[in-house]
């Protein structure tokens, strides 16, 4: 959700502007995070009122697009603690996968996924935002900030109140588990 | 070093964070190991793909119900 500059941090933030500059990166934060069309939709409610509120502060300010992350995060987090009947993901581990001699169970098979490819057809975006969504929540908060937002650790663990070695730790698990969910597809598409 | 150790240490391997020692026994797993190499890449493509996600449109209910939102809170202001 990094400001791209591309209205200039001087431009007076309106309510209009908020609407339709903000809005689509508040909603699919919140989406990713959530992993649920309709909670993502009253997060971004929640957030977008917010702002509109204190439009006054951030008149000029280029602190804004930060202090949106922030919202849009708090938002989503308090938006999960309501969902007490929720259950639990349980999140198994990717490093299970290997023999008692540390070599790895399965033969690992190459993508057919061009390593450099740039836009990503329908199906492999749905794709990825299904795994995204199948992630436990405390791996897919860190995958969303760091690998889609591409936020820097330090920040991300001020926003989930980690330390840096834990968000660390919890990108790489995260990771790992996107490529354990990605995998058989890929595979897959080879033959 | 095993399959599973370098798999561990793989994050830090990639940022480039890992102590020069260990950093070049990853490199002799890998230079014998082809599963691991294949690992590594498929790894990085996760991370590759993900950073190329282009964001969905916000529904069209959603956007109506936004506009009814922000018109009565400014219109509270």
């Amino acid at each position: 959700m990094a400001d791209n500059g591309q209205h200039g941090d001087s431009a007076v933030l309106t309510p209009e502007r908020v609407f339709h500059d903000y809005a689509p990166r508040v909603y699919n934060l919140a989406r990713r995070m959530l992993g649920n069309d309709a909670d993502a939709e009253d997060v971004t409610q929640d957030v977008l009122l917010q702002v509109v509120r204190k439009l006054d502060t951030f008149r000029g300010d280029s602190s804004f697009p930060t202090w949106l992350h922030r919202v849009t995060v708090n938002a989503a987090l308090a938006n999960r603690k309501k969902r007490a009947l929720r259950q639990e993901r349980e999140a198994h581990d990717p490093l299970d996968h290997f023999l008692e001699t540390g070599q790895h169970s399965n033969s690992i098979q190459p993508w057919s996924v061009a390593p450099d490819q740039q836009a990503l057809d329908q199906e492999t975006q749905q794709l990825i935002e299904k795994a995204i969504a199948g992630l436990p929540e405390v791996y897919r908060d860190v995958y969303v900030l760091a690998d889609i937002e591409a936020l820097p650790n330090n920040e991300i663990a001020e926003l989930l109140e980690l330390s840096v070695p834990a968000v660390k730790s919890r990108l790489h698990r995260a990771r790992l588990l996107m490529r354990e969910a990605l995998a058989p597809h890929f595979e897959e598409a080879l033959t | 070093m095993t399959c599973k150790q370098l798999v561990e240490r793989l994050y830090d391997f990639i940022q480039g964070e890992l102590e020069e020692e260990l950093s070049r026994h990853m490199q002799e797993h890998l230079d014998c190991c082809s599963h691991c190499v294949t690992y590594v890449k498929t790894y990085q493509i996760t991370i590759h793909l993900s950073r190329r996600l282009s964001e969905s449109p916000v529904p069209d209910q959603l956007l109506q119900r936004l506009r009814e939102v922000l018109k009565k809170a400014e219109n509270e202001s």
